[in-house]
């Protein structure tokens, strides 16, 4: 290949070879990202079912039926809930990951251990934390239960109640996360300098001052990039969780939230209509188009904001 | 003397929280840990109050985990997902490494937008482009098949991203040289770059392993049999039925947790650096 090892051109004449080491990487992305992520804008302007096989054009129509019509409510309630949940999944997600990061940061014996178990869980996979999470809640014979019973003789059914599903998968979704979050605030808070510290404490501010004051507006860069991937993860990742505890129900009290299941996020619809027994391809596609917008915005957010405070390693 | 009790209390009060907290994270999994190999009978007699019995079996006992890999077929949903977290882990670094190494060494022309292009992928998670991926590699008659468990993840933005930075860490007159010396690009990328970057392979290799074997959504509407069904989905499978066995889904979580905690525990290091790498840095 390389006529003579000497010459310079050596480097020029073999670098067109070279090229050839991107064409697994281009493939894959074109056949399974590009070209899908297009046809799934393709696939939204069609009535499609996968196991007739059938497909007709019908234009607007399915983004028309996300709105108006008898499958609307189902799709609205489903974006509601979808922004409610991924609000309480940051937000607790969020506060909770700032405190615990702030307390495993001090300086103790056995630190790094406590940092290491409070990590893990973001190891775990959905099914098995799933698992975990409906053996606490089982109603009959979970721990939760059976204390609750042994304390104030109440017996709550966690998953038939909607409030309760809801806040059980808000609660499963962050305790899976949360390692995640925690790494982030660890690394952060190695960084955050003593000297504004050591003076509030001089100058004798409380905890809540030093943690409002000092450490919160310090730690603001790394908040501002999880509340973007705790968002991204709140409206996708959480898939495998609501499959395992709830499979998108129980049904929302009578009024304007029992139009679905009302642990049903767009993702978990998008599952439904595209593989549940209707099959309704198209409409699915719909519904992931306006996921992607979603996420688009999300992106765009976070880009325009990261192009001007913060900047990637490397 | 009464600054010194503060702090004392202070400091209880810090080990005390901290303490709760890390039950509250390991708790679960304890008990997951020592119902696995309690007889049915005993699953649920000593729930409440806790004590050591919740946790430690009287009757320990292995059935648990033959019945499921006996009779239940779990050694090869197990066996599916140690091959698809190795045909991930290897097929990835292999295919990103490749590309990572022209991207970071190689000027030529739209390097810069290929670089955004792959980039951009990251911001279009999986779950949203599930079903038109889903009919693609239906179009292909993939569909059930092991190809269509790994093949789509191979090339991932993430680790590209990574091998690139630490590829353009590595001195271009090393690379250079060895171009000059006639050492073929092949060579060149086996022995000079690859053990260059060991640190970022362990570290994209490893969260790629967890992906893989975490797998759940994608082999559930991919596979139709249960011939390459990965463990995650295994497990999930278990609560169809009327009863359902919590002593057979322990000792199945135990199971499919067993190499994600040996491979966390000996190499955490590099997985959060891998995490980071992503992240902000101020």
């Amino acid at each position: 290949m390389i006529s003579n090892g000497q010459d310079d051109n050596a480097i020029f004449s073999s670098r067109g070879l070279l090229l050839l080491f991107l064409v697994p990487t281009m493939l894959i992305l074109l056949v399974f990202l590009y070209f899908p992520a297009w046809h799934s804008i393709v696939l939204s302007f069609y009535r499609n079912n996968l196991f007739l096989g059938t497909r007709k054009f019908i234009g607007l129509e399915n983004f028309i039926n996300l709105f108006t019509g008898p499958l609307a409510p189902a799709f609205i309630q489903s974006f509601f809930q979808t922004l409610v949940l991924s609000g309480l999944i940051v937000a607790g997600g969020i506060s909770a990951s700032v405190f615990i990061a702030i307390q495993a940061n001090k300086k103790i014996r056995g630190g790094r251990i406590y940092r290491m178990l409070l990590i893990w869980p973001f190891a775990l996979s959905p099914a098995v934390a799933g698992t975990i999470f409906l053996f606490i809640f089982n109603p009959e014979v979970g721990i939760m239960n059976t204390m609750l019973d042994f304390l104030f003789s109440i017996k709550p059914r966690w998953l038939d109640s909607p409030y309760l599903a809801v806040m059980l998968v808000v609660f499963a979704a962050i305790w899976k996360n949360m390692g995640y979050n925690i790494v982030f605030y660890l690394a952060a808070l190695q960084n955050v300098p003593l000297d504004p510290l050591e003076a509030a404490d001089i100058d004798g501010a409380g905890s809540w001052l030093k943690f409002r004051r000092i450490l919160l507006p310090l730690l603001s860069p790394t908040t501002f990039f999880l509340v973007f991937t705790n968002l991204s993860y709140s409206f996708f990742e959480t898939f495998g969780l609501i499959d395992i505890l709830t499979t998108g129900g129980p049904v929302g009290p009578p009024g304007p939230l029992d139009n679905t299941g009302i642990t049903t996020t767009i993702m978990y619809k998008v599952f439904q209509d595209g593989f549940g027994g209707s099959s309704n391809m198209g409409f699915a596609a719909a519904e992931s188009v306006i996921l992607m917008i979603l996420v688009g915005l999300v992106a765009f957010f976070q880009f325009s904001y990261m192009g001007k405070r913060v900047h990637y390693q490397g | 003397m009464r600054i010194d009790t503060t702090a004392i209390g202070r400091k209880t009060a810090l080990y005390m929280l901290l303490a709760i907290l890390t039950i509250l994270f390991l708790m679960p999994y304890m008990w997951m840990l020592g119902s696995a190999f309690k007889p049915r009978s005993e699953l649920f007699t000593y729930v409440f109050p806790v004590s050591w019995k919740t946790f430690i079996p009287l009757e320990p006992t292995l059935r648990n985990f033959s019945r499921l890999l006996n009779e239940l077929g779990f050694m090869r949903n197990i066996f599916n997902s140690l091959l698809l977290a190795a045909a991930t882990v290897t097929g990835s670094i292999l295919v990103c490494g490749m590309t990572a190494f022209v991207l970071a060494m190689i000027e030529f022309p739209g390097r810069r937008l290929l670089y955004l292009l792959i980039m951009f992928t990251m911001m279009v998670p999986f779950e949203a482009r599930m079903i038109p991926t889903f009919l693609v590699v239906q179009g292909l008659g993939l569909s059930n098949t092991f190809t269509a468990l790994y093949l789509p993840w191979l090339a991932d933005a993430f680790l590209i991203f990574l091998f690139t930075n630490h590829f353009s860490e590595i001195p271009s007159d090393l690379y250079h040289a060895a171009v000059i010396d006639g050492c073929p690009h092949r060579k060149v990328f086996w022995r000079i770059m690859l053990p260059n970057i060991v640190p970022a392979l362990i570290s994209g290799g490893l969260i790629k392993f967890f992906i893989a074997w975490d797998a759940y959504v994608w082999p559930l509407i991919i596979l139709r049999s249960d011939k390459w069904q990965v463990i995650g989905v295994a497990i999930a499978n278990l609560f169809t039925d009327q009863s359902i066995e919590w002593e057979l889904i322990f000792a199945g979580s135990l199971l499919s947790t067993v190499p994600i905690i040996i491979l966390f525990f000996f190499l955490q290091k590099y997985y959060i650096a891998g995490m980071m790498s992503g992240g902000v840095k101020e």
